[in-house]
């Protein structure tokens, strides 16, 4: 086990109340595995992975309960929840790193490129200014840039988004991460650029034998990357399993509902059409009671998925879903 | 950064300083002011008036008069005062020093204390110090430095008895006396700047911490302190560089206030007591001096602002 999420909150304060952004998510990654993360915007996605990384922006975030349980590259175990700022800054950008949207907005407008990727290296692996830059422009070289170093001393302003976020890429994997976030990497990009980061990811997955946590909208994203699919509603996890069984036969029918408004040919770069699931996602400053999903849900009963919370459910075979139905509806779940 | 950048705003610069000698030069021409009135006083005879605007070249045609003055200050003769007989150019120029050193503190105090308290109200974000910054701010905005200046003076140098009321001491002459007579000037001025300042360092600061790119840096791993310094002042300081050049313009006016409250013999008290005398070449020396000082803060600020932000090198 890598990572190890257990019970995991994360509360909002917000003026018009306090919004559970986050509640009681658990899941875990394997060494070297990709999990992808779905779920509609608003899910809560990205407070995880912030959360992960320590940077729920306080105030307005907090987190309220739960264990994060990293396993470094020395074979010693840290609660990122409870370890020392010293700590955390030492796994930062060293042990788990992270590409985000939009990455021109993730650079800054005042340092070259090249010195932005070296920053990591400098501080984790006490480089000296020229050998740090001379690894970044080889960086640059290894994720298919043309003319590393004239691109080593371009500023962000001076390259586009397909090629900041190899930049982005570059930055994250400088000290060979064991984890890497990407939080919905290339949905700001246009779609040959799309194809290009992801097997871009893939080859550095493959060269570092580093885990991935993918988040993202896209399912079509998720066939081609991802080992493991977790589902998020409303700040908690659905569904969780193998990614061709959650595929083939999903037992959530939120999961279901995004399967089947995902366009035909799973390649596809378009974003997610949500014309299957009616309604829009709860709001995170009041959940509905029992079942989360229960006003969108075609198989929701009066009584039941309205009053009683669902428990996640093993389902064996690594697959897990919170669905108080789910034997009744097994197989009609489309 | 370019040269031909760099040129090209020099060009520019010389061209807006010509518009302006154009203009001084109309105005004073329709300013009820005769120079031979000024010179002979209201009873010489019509006579002599004339002889001696003739011998002024006031007879002359107007771009002929125009022509003459632009080729004697391009050679750095901006005329004899018609008060004191003295060349202006050196009293002006002395004058300018006194209102820059003032400027000159006066940022600088600005700078010290605007930056560090606009980037610690938007690190604590509604505390004691953020209230406090935010009233320094109102106040120095809706205040007018006439206001300020008598406060300052009241309480300081009159309740306290720290500070010499008014007057002014070169600090050649005596260093510390020189230092004390600055501090109520400096104090009135900077408060508006400080207040500006104090500002737009506390919204750009908010903007930047919030920015992805604050994000990632915190994401390597680096010291809070790092990304503070390496990564939000640096950008949060891009926008201030602009309002000190505006603000520059802002003092030329406000130091005409302040120097004749607190009598300093600078460009604004100079200016003023030309426009009194209907001193013209004064006047329109002091007009020009002062719209040069505000062009050069600019190139200034233009060429600040383009080595601490690249999207501006232009090439
Ligand atoms: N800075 C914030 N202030 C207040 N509430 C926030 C903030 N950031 C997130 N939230 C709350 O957390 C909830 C989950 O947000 P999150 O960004 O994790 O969603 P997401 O699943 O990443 O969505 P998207 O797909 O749009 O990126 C939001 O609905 C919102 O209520
Ligand atoms: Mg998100």
């Amino acid at each position: 086990m890598l990572l190890s999420i257990n019970d995991l909150s994360v509360r909002f304060a917000t003026a018009a109340g306090t919004a559970d952004a986050v509640a009681s998510l658990s899941f875990a990654i394997e060494e070297g595995e990709t999990l992808a993360i779905v779920g509609e915007s608003g899910s809560g996605k990205s407070v995880s992975a912030l959360a992960i990384m320590g940077l729920v922006p306080n105030p307005p975030g907090r987190v309220t309960s739960g264990q994060i349980v990293f396993r470094r590259r020395n074979g010693s175990t840290e609660d990122l929840l409870r370890a020392s700022s010293a700590r955390l800054r030492d796994i930062r950008g060293n042990e788990i790193a992270m590409v985000f949207q939009e990455p021109l907005a993730a650079l800054s407008p005042v340092f070259t490129i090249g010195e932005q990727i070296a920053e990591s290296l400098r501080l984790h692996q006490r480089k000296s200014h020229a050998d740090a830059m001379r690894m970044a422009v080889r960086m640059l070289g290894s994720l298919g840039i043309s003319e590393p170093e004239m691109r080593a001393r371009s500023y962000p302003h001076q390259i586009s988004g397909g090629m900041a976020q190899r930049v982005m890429i570059a930055m994250a994997m400088a000290c060979r991460p064991r984890l890497l976030i990407a939080d919905e990497p290339t949905t700001a990009l246009d779609v040959t650029i799309q194809a290009e980061i992801l097997s871009l990811i893939r080859q550095m997955k493959e060269e570092t034998g580093m885990a991935v946590l993918f988040i993202t909208h896209n399912l079509g994203v998720v066939a081609q990357i991802a080992d493991r699919v977790a589902v998020m509603y409303a700040g908690r996890l659905v569904e969780e399993g193998p990614t061709k069984q959650i595929f083939s036969s999903p037992r959530m029918p939120y999961t279901s509902g995004l399967l089947a408004s995902v366009p035909r040919l799973v390649t596809d770069d378009s974003p997610l059409v949500l014309s299957a699931i009616p309604g829009e996602p709860p709001s995170p400053l009041a959940h509905p009671r029992g079942c989360a999903f229960h006003p969108r849900c075609r198989y929701a009963v009066k009584g039941l998925c309205d009053t009683t919370p669902p428990p996640l459910r093993d389902l064996g075979n690594g697959q897990a879903a919170r669905c108080l139905r789910i034997d009744e509806i097994v197989g009609g779940a489309t | 950064m370019s040269l031909t950048w760099l040129s090209r705003r020099l060009l520019l610069m010389a061209y807006t300083m010509l518009v302006v000698a154009v203009l001084v030069f109309a105005i004073t021409q329709v300013l009820p002011a005769d120079a031979a009135v000024t010179l002979l006083g209201q009873n010489a005879t019509p006579a002599a008036l004339l002889a001696l605007r003739q011998k002024l070249g006031l007879t002359d045609p107007t771009w002929l008069q125009f022509w003459h003055w632009l080729w004697s200050l391009l050679h750095g003769n901006f005329g004899t005062s018609m008060r004191t007989g003295l060349p202006v150019g050196p009293t002006m120029f002395a004058a300018l020093s006194r209102s820059l050193l003032l400027a000159a503190c006066s940022i600088l105090l600005m700078l010290v204390i605007a930056v560090p308290l606009g980037v610690l109200a938007a690190l604590r974000r509604g505390s004691a110090l953020d209230v406090f910054a935010s009233l320094v701010s109102y106040l120095g905005i809706s205040v007018p430095e006439f206001v300020t200046a008598t406060f300052v003076l009241v309480v300081l140098a009159d309740r306290l008895g720290w500070l010499p009321a008014t007057g002014y001491v070169p600090l050649s002459q005596h260093f510390a006396d020189g230092v004390r007579h600055l501090i109520a000037p400096v104090l009135t001025i900077s408060l508006v700047l400080i207040a500006h300042v104090a500002r737009m360092m506390r919204s750009e600061t908010i903007d930047v911490l919030a920015s992805d790119y604050v994000r990632a840096a915190q994401l390597k791993g680096l010291l809070r302190r790092t990304v503070l310094v390496r990564h939000v002042l640096r950008n949060a300081l891009l926008p201030v560089v602009t309002v000190v050049a505006l603000d520059v313009g802002y003092l030329l006016g406000g130091i005409i206030v302040v120097e004749e409250i607190f009598a300093i013999p600078g460009i604004g008290r100079e200016l003023l007591i030309a426009i009194q005398n209907r001193d013209l070449p004064s006047i329109q020396a002091g007009a020009l001096i002062m719209a040069g000082t505000y062009a050069v803060a600019n190139l200034l600020a233009d060429i600040a602002y383009a080595l601490l932000d690249p999207r501006l090198r232009y090439d």
